[in-house]
C-alpha cells in the first residue's frame, strides 16, 4: 500500500535522511524510532509533501499506487487528509484556537467533497463519540482550550480519521501526555486500527510505546535506517550497536545494585553528519573506516545496516 | 539524628483569576499537607503526574516560594516564609536542577560565567584564577571539557547543557540537590548518562537528594524512599523496594499498571529490584 | 571585517545613519546658504546649481535647511527616546517584578492615564502651560514615550522571570537588584531597542506635527518638520518642498528600524556563529 524507495532528505545539499526503504500493507502498524535528530519527524513531513522550505526530497513514495514525489501541490491537497492523515504531539498547536472542535473535524469532510455540511457536522458529532469526548454533541461547540489536554488528543484523532484515510502518521501522540491517558489514547488508536483497516506509521522515542503498538519497527538514527524488522525481534534480540545500546540505556533497576550503560557522547547534529555510519563515533564497535563509508545491508532475523554486527540467522 | 530536610504538614495554595468581580477569589490548592523526613545522604523520590503538586512542593522545598501553611526544616532550621536575606547564608547548601536544559541557563550568559555566578555570592574572596580553577575542574568532573567557559548555552546540546546546570548547582558543593525532572526532556541514550552522574556525584558529594519524576523508573532507579503524590496529597509514602513489589494505594497501582514498560522491565520482575541500600 | 558589519539590516542602517549624522555634523561647519536667511526674490525656486534643490516659499534655500535639521530631528529623537526607555524600562520592569501587588498596579494603572490621552493633544497642553520650545516638545514627547516602553518592558520581563534561569540565579544566592541587572536587564534589551527605533520614528513626526502648530521648534531654526508641513500649500505647484523633508524622515526612521532590527539579532549571541 505504501512504498518508500530510497528516500532521502537534504537540506542544502546536506544529507538528514538517507536511503529510506520500507513497505506497509493496509492494517499494518510500523514503529518509526529514534533520538531527537534521527530524521523520524522528516520522514513524517516528507511522506506528507509537508518538508520546510529549503528541504528537498528524492526517490519514490508511493501511496495506493500513486507516487507522491514530484506531485503537484494541489493534488498532493486531495491526498492529505484524505488518503492518509497526521497526528502530532501537541494537539493545542495542531487545533485551530479560534474554531469549535467539532467545525474542524467536519471542515475536511466538506473539504474533500465528501459530505453536506450539515452531514459533515453530525458525522463530526459521530466521531467524537467514537474517540470518547463525553457529552460530544455540546463539546463540539467547545473551543480547543476548553478541552483537556487527553480531549484534545481524542478531538485531533477524530479529526485524522474523519475521511477513512488508508494511511494514519502519528508523530509522538502520547509524548506529552500523563502515563495514565497515554495507555488509554494507545488503546483507542488500537482500536481504531481495528476498525478502519487503516496502516499506520508511529513516530516515537519511547521503545516501550513502540513495542505496544507497533507490528514491524525501524530504528532510525542520524538519517539512517540503522535497523529494522518484526517489532518482538528488534526490541527482543537487537543485533545492531547502537538498538542494543538504546534498549540497554533504560533504567530497570536500582543504582546501587545494577548500574546503567549509557551510549557515551551526543546525539550528532543532523547537518553536520559523517558520510558513513552516524552512529560511528559513539559505538563500541566503530573504527576509521565506519565513519567513512556508508554501513552495508545485512539481513537476518532483522535487517540492520552495520559494518560490524551480524544480525541473528533469521 | 538530625533529618537533612523535614516538611511539616506542607500546604501551598494559589489564586485563580476572578471570575466575576464580586466573586470570591478562588484558589487552587497545589499542595496539601505534606510532611515527610529526609535522612541526610538519602534520596527521596517524588512521583506523580501532572498538576499533582511535586513541581510546586520542589519550589517550597528550596525555599523559592513561601507556603500558605507548614513549615520547611533544614537540618532543623526553618528555611520557609524566611525574608530572602536571611535564607541567604543557606542558599548554597541547597541547589536544585531543571527539567528543560533549555530554560535553565541564561542564554546571554556565557556558560563559564553561568558556573561560577553562585560561588561569586557564596565564597565572595576567591579571585578570578581560584574561580576558574573550581569551574575547570566542576566542568570536568561533570564529563565536559574545560576549555568549554567561553561558549553560550545555545552551542551545547540538551544533555550537555544538564551538565552544566548541574555544575553550575555543585559548585557550590551544597548538602542537599533537588532534581525536577532531571531527565525527561532529555534523548533515551543521554538520559542514562545523566542518571550515572548523578548517581556518582550523590556519592562523591555526600548529597542528599529530592527527585521529581513522572517515570516510575528513574525514581526506582535513583530514590532510597518515595513519595506518590496525586492532586497535591500524598497518597503513598515507602522505600522503594517496598513500594515497588507491594504498591498499597490505588492510585500507586494505577501509575504502575500505566507504566508501558518493555516486557523485561515490568515492576516487580526484576530480579534486583527490592534491594533497600543502607541510607 | 568585522561580523556586525556583515549583517544585512546592520550594515544597511549603519550605513544610512552615518548619512544623517554626517549631515548633521557638517551643518555645523558647513552650509551652502544660511539657513536662515529669507530672499523674496528666490521663493519657491526650482532645484538649480545655485540652490540644488530649490528654495521655500521664503526664498530659504532647502539642503541648507534639511542639513540643519538633521541635528534637530537627531536631538529630538534620541532625548525622547532616551526619556521613554530610561523610566519606562526601570518602571516596567519594577511592575513586573511586584506582580499584581500594589506597586505594579499604581504604576500600571498611572501610566495607563498618561496612555489614555491622545498624545500630541496633551502635548499642546503641556507647551502651552509650559512656554513652546524645542526643549519642552522634547521632554513632552519623551513622556509619552514612557507608558510604551514600560508596558513592553514589564510584558518581556514577566516572560524572562518565568524561565528556571531566573530561578537558578535565586538558588544562587543573588539579590533581587542583582536578579534584575545581570539576567533580567540583558535578556529584554532586545526587544527594548526594536521598540526604541519604532518610537524614535514617532518622535520626528511628533515634533514636526508641534512645530507645525507653532510650538515645536521655533523659527529660525528649521525642523524637517516644520518643513513637511509648510509645504502643504505648495504641494501642487512646488512638490520638492514635501519630498525633500519627507524623504529625510523618511531615511532617518529607516536607519533607526534598520539598526534596530540588526542589534537585536547581533546582542543575541544564539544569532552568533557557531
Amino acid at each position: 500500500m505504501l512504498t518508500l524507495r530510497d528516500l532521502s532528505v537534504s537540506l542544502r545539499g546536506r544529507p538528514v535522511l538517507r536511503n529510506l526503504s520500507l513497505d506497509l500493507a493496509p492494517g499494518e502498524t510500523l514503529g518509526l524510532v529514534g533520538e531527537s535528530g534521527s530524521g523520524k519527524s522528516m520522514t513524517a513531513l516528507a511522506l506528507m509533501g509537508l518538508l520546510p522550505p529549503g528541504f528537498v526530497a528524492s526517490g519514490s513514495i508511493r501511496l495506493d499506487g500513486t507516487e507522491l514525489l514530484g506531485l503537484a501541490d494541489a493534488d498532493l491537497c486531495r491526498l492529505r487528509g484524505r488518503a492518509m492523515a497526521m497526528i502530532f504531539q501537541e494537539p493545542m498547536t495542531a487545533l485551530n484556537p479560534v474554531l469549535p472542535v467539532g467545525a474542524q473535524i467536519a471542515e475536511g469532510l466538506v473539504l474533500h467533497g465528501l459530505m453536506q455540511p450539515r452531514a459533515a457536522r453530525e458525522e463530526a458529532v459521530r466521531l467524537m463519540a467514537r474517540v470518547g469526548l463525553p457529552d460530544p454533541a455540546r463539546r463540539a461547540r467547545s473551543y480547543p482550550h476548553e478541552l483537556s489536554g487527553g480531549q484534545r488528543q481524542r478531538a485531533m484523532i477524530a479529526m485524522a480519521i474523519a475521511c477513512r484515510p488508508s494511511l494514519l502518521i502519528a508523530d509522538e501522540p502520547t509524548s506529552a501526555l500523563d502515563v495514565s491517558l497515554q495507555v488509554e489514547i494507545l488503546a483507542l488508536l488500537r482500536e481504531i486500527r481495528e476498525e478502519t483497516g487503516m496502516a499506520m506509521i508511529f513516530i516515537s522515542h519511547d521503545l516501550s510505546v513502540i513495542s505496544a503498538m507497533a507490528d514491524r519497527a525501524l530504528v532510525l538514527y542520524g538519517g539512517l535506517a540503522m535497523e529494522t524488522g518484526p517489532t518482538r525481534h528488534v526490541i527482543g534480540r537487537p543485533a545492531h550497536p547502537y538498538t542494543q545500546g538504546l534498549i540497554a540505556a533504560i533504567p530497570r533497576g536500582t543504582a546501587h545494585t545494577e548500574r546503567l550503560r549509557p551510549i557515551p557522547g551526543q546525539v550528532p547534529d543532523l547537518v553536520r553528519l559523517p558520510p558513513g555510519c552516524p552512529f560511528a563515533g559513539r559505538c563500541a564497535l566503530g573504527d576509521a573506516h565506519c565513519a567513512e563509508a556508508p554501513p552495508p545491508l545485512r539481513t537476518g532475523l532483522t535487517a540492520l545496516r552495520c559494518h560490524h554486527a551480524e544480525p541473528a540467522p533469521a | 539524628m538530625i533529618p537533612i530536610l523535614e516538611a511539616v504538614h506542607l500546604h501551598q495554595a494559589y489564586p485563580l483569576p476572578r471570575q466575576g468581580l464580586f466573586e470570591r477569589r478562588r484558589r487552587i490548592h497545589a499542595v496539601r499537607d505534606v510532611s515527610f523526613r529526609l535522612e541526610e545522604g538519602r534520596t527521596l523520590g517524588i512521583v506523580g503526574e501532572s498538576g499533582s503538586g511535586k513541581s510546586t512542593l520542589a519550589r517550597l522545598l528550596v525555599a523559592l516560594e513561601k507556603p500558605r501553611a507548614g513549615e520547611v526544616l533544614f537540618r532543623g532550621e526553618r528555611i520557609s516564609g524566611l525574608p530572602e536575606k536571611s535564607i541567604r547564608p543557606v542558599r548554597p547548601l541547597i541547589q536544585m536542577i531543571f527539567q528543560d536544559p533549555f530554560g535553565s541557563l541564561d542564554p546571554r550568559m556565557r556558560i563559564g560565567q553561568s558556573i561560577a555566578e553562585p560561588l561569586g555570592v557564596a565564597e565572595p574572596w576567591l579571585d578570578a584564577g581560584e574561580t576558574r580553577g573550581r569551574v575547570a575542574a566542576m566542568l570536568e568532573r561533570v564529563g565536559l571539557q574545560p576549555d568549554m567557559v567561553t561558549r553560550y548555552p545555545h552551542q551545547f546540546s540538551g544533555g550537555q547543557r544538564q551538565r552544566i546546570a548541574i555544575a553550575r548547582a555543585l559548585i557550590t558543593r551544597p548538602a542537599l540537590l533537588v532534581a525536577d525532572e532531571p531527565v525527561s526532556a532529555l534523548d533515551v541514550s543521554v538520559q542514562a548518562q545523566i542518571l550515572n552522574l548523578l548517581f556518582d556525584l550523590k556519592l562523591e558529594f555526600g548529597l542528599s537528594m529530592v527527585v521529581i519524576s513522572h517515570d516510575l523508573a528513574v525514581i526506582r532507579y535513583l530514590c532510597d524512599e518515595v513519595i506518590v503524590m496525586e492532586g497535591g496529597r500524598v497518597v503513598e509514602q515507602a522505600e522503594t523496594g517496598r513500594l515497588f513489589a507491594a504498591p498499597q494505594a490505588e492510585y500507586t497501582r494505577a501509575l504502575m499498571a500505566a507504566m508501558p514498560l518493555l516486557p523485561d522491565a515490568r515492576p516487580g520482575t526484576d530480579p534486583a529490584g527490592g534491594g533497600i541500600s543502607p541510607g | 571585517m568585522n561580523p556586525a558589519w556583515r549583517h544585512p539590516s546592520f550594515g544597511a542602517g549603519a550605513v544610512l545613519m552615518a548619512l544623517v549624522i554626517g549631515a548633521a555634523l557638517l551643518s555645523l561647519v558647513w552650509t551652502p546658504h544660511d539657513p536662515a536667511a529669507m530672499r523674496i526674490m528666490a521663493r519657491l525656486k526650482p532645484p538649480s546649481a545655485e540652490h540644488w534643490l530649490g528654495t521655500d516659499q521664503f526664498g530659504r534655500d532647502i539642503v541648507s535647511m534639511v542639513l540643519v535639521g538633521a541635528r534637530n530631528a537627531l536631538l529630538v529623537g534620541l532625548v525622547a527616546v532616551g526619556i521613554g526607555l530610561v523610566f519606562g524600562v526601570a518602571l516596567g520592569m519594577l511592575a513586573a517584578l511586584y506582580r499584581g501587588r500594589f506597586i505594579d498596579e499604581a504604576v500600571m494603572r498611572a501610566l495607563d492615564f498618561v496612555f489614555a490621552f491622545p498624545a500630541v493633544l496633551t502635548a499642546i497642553l503641556i507647551l502651552t502651560w509650559f512656554g513652546p520650545g524645542l526643549v519642552n516638545a522634547v521632554i513632552a514627547i519623551g513622556i509619552f514615550n514612557i507608558p510604551v516602553f514600560a508596558r513592553q518592558a514589564r510584558a518581556a520581563t514577566l516572560q524572562v522571570v518565568a524561565q528556571d534561569y531566573i530561578r537558578a540565579a535565586r538558588l544562587a544566592g543573588l539579590s533581587r537588584p542583582a536578579v534584575m541587572i545581570r539576567h533580567i536587564l540583558p535578556n529584554i534589551t532586545g526587544l527594548m531597542i526594536v521598540q526604541g527605533s519604532t518610537q524614535f520614528a514617532f518622535a520626528i513626526l511628533a515634533e514636526a506635527s508641534l512645530s507645525y502648530l507653532g510650538i515645536g521648534t521655533q523659527p529660525p531654526n528649521p525642523s524637517w518638520g516644520r518643513m513637511l508641513n509648510d509645504a502643504q500649500t505648495y504641494l501642487a505647484t512646488a512638490p520638492h518642498l514635501a519630498i525633500v523633508p519627507g524623504l529625510a524622515i523618511a531615511i532617518t526612521v529607516l536607519a533607526f528600524n534598520l539598526l534596530g532590527d540588526g542589534l537585536r539579532d547581533l546582542l543575541d549571541p544564539r544569532m552568533k556563529e557557531r
